[in-house]
């Protein structure tokens, strides 16, 4: 009885040692955002936007990066997981927040310094826009459906994109 | 890990204090495996993860150790493992695999097999879970932890024929990560009591 009551505290003393043990992020935690949909700024700096306009349908957003020497960091407006990185240059980058919110961005010359899996917090820098080839694709989806990206802005963000276009957007 | 050595320590000398003390006085009975019951589990994530997660389906293996000397006649030890995909909502292809290895203490069994038997049980454990992403990508990152869960269990045993019962429990399990994952479960499953 000693030897199994001691195998059954063995096993105790395992799930104590290997607690805390994984790979990566904690799952929970990364699929632990609110269900909330959130109010995003743009997935740069808003000084380094230098024109905007909004697709036909209404469910994009292009924007057209300022200056034209320099690189500028992309950043995730959003805590997430990366979902998905389509294409084999430009690339589409897909940040999921929640099961009702992602975003997505494209036309990126430049492979994104993140892998599809990675946990990433707002305002990590995911890739760097160089400005010879400026025009990002800006999208957001909500309950799995691309609605307009304005719904979604924050007011400086939306102030600035509409500097750009008038087009009205619900 | 550094931080983690004190309170192994606390586990090892409370285990071992607690199996030489098995052997203060002449056991009167010798423990034995009661009983095992393999099942299917359903379950539903609770509060803000249940819009986060699918409802899954999922299996269950328990088994039952009789140690009449330590725990009387009415308690047992219950070692459970069960095995639940959850899907995430809006993720698609994605799966939260989570296999949870508990071992606690269960009362009301009694003795008569021909009753249906209310039971309930408290477990803890370890939850191992990893987060399954899209499968088009050539080098995915893993996230993966094995963290410390419990579980309050209740239910009750339906006797069939002979050793045969089914039983139907539902477990309430709390997985402590940093944002607590709770989950209700229901459990149904074929039980042999040996």
């Amino acid at each position: 009885m000693n030897s199994k009551l001691t195998f059954a505290f063995t096993i105790l003393l395992a799930v104590t040692v290997f607690a805390g043990c994984g790979e990566g992020k904690d799952p929970y935690e990364i699929l632990g955002n609110s269900q909330a949909i959130p109010t995003i700024a743009l997935p740069m700096d808003v000084s380094n936007v230098g024109g905007a306009a909004i697709s036909a349908a209404k469910d994009r957003l292009d924007i057209t990066v300022a200056g034209t020497t320099a690189t500028v960091p992309l950043v995730s407006p959003v805590n997430g997981i990366v979902t998905a990185i389509d294409g084999v240059g430009p690339y589409t980058l897909t940040v999921f927040h929640n099961s009702r919110f992602s975003i997505q961005i494209g036309n990126l010359g430049t492979l994104p310094g993140v892998r599809v899996g990675d946990a990433v917090v707002e305002g990590q820098i995911l890739a760097a826009v160089y400005t010879i080839s400026p025009l990002i694709y800006f999208s957001v989806f909500q309950n799995g459906a691309a609605v307009c990206p304005l719904v979604a802005l924050n007011a400086t963000a939306r102030d600035r994109i509409r500097a750009f276009t008038p087009v009205p957007c619900p | 890990m550094i931080q983690k050595i004190p309170l192994i320590g606390v586990v090892y000398v409370l285990g071992i204090a607690l199996a030489n003390c098995a052997l203060c006085e002449e056991p009167k009975a010798e423990m034995r495996l009661s009983g095992i019951a393999g099942g299917m589990s359903y379950s539903t994530a609770m509060g803000d993860n249940y819009q986060a997660y699918t409802q899954p389906r999922g299996a269950v293996a328990e088994a039952w150790i009789a140690e009449p000397h330590l725990l009387g006649p009415v308690f047992d030890l219950h070692a459970t493992v069960n095995y639940l995909p959850y899907q995430v909502r809006g993720l698609t292809d994605s799966t939260l695999n989570q296999w949870s290895f508990l071992l606690g203490i269960e009362t009301g069994r009694g003795a008569n097999a021909n009753w249906v038997k209310p039971f309930v049980s408290l477990d803890i454990g370890g939850v191992y879970s990893k987060l399954s992403i899209p499968a088009a990508v050539t080098s995915p990152t893993q996230n993966s932890s094995f963290l410390f869960a419990g579980q309050v269990r209740g239910g009750v045993d339906i006797p069939i024929w002979g050793k045969l019962s089914v039983q139907f429990a539902s477990p309430l399990k709390v997985v402590f990560s940093a944002k607590k994952f709770v989950t209700l479960n229901g459990d149904v499953s074929l039980r042999w009591a040996l």
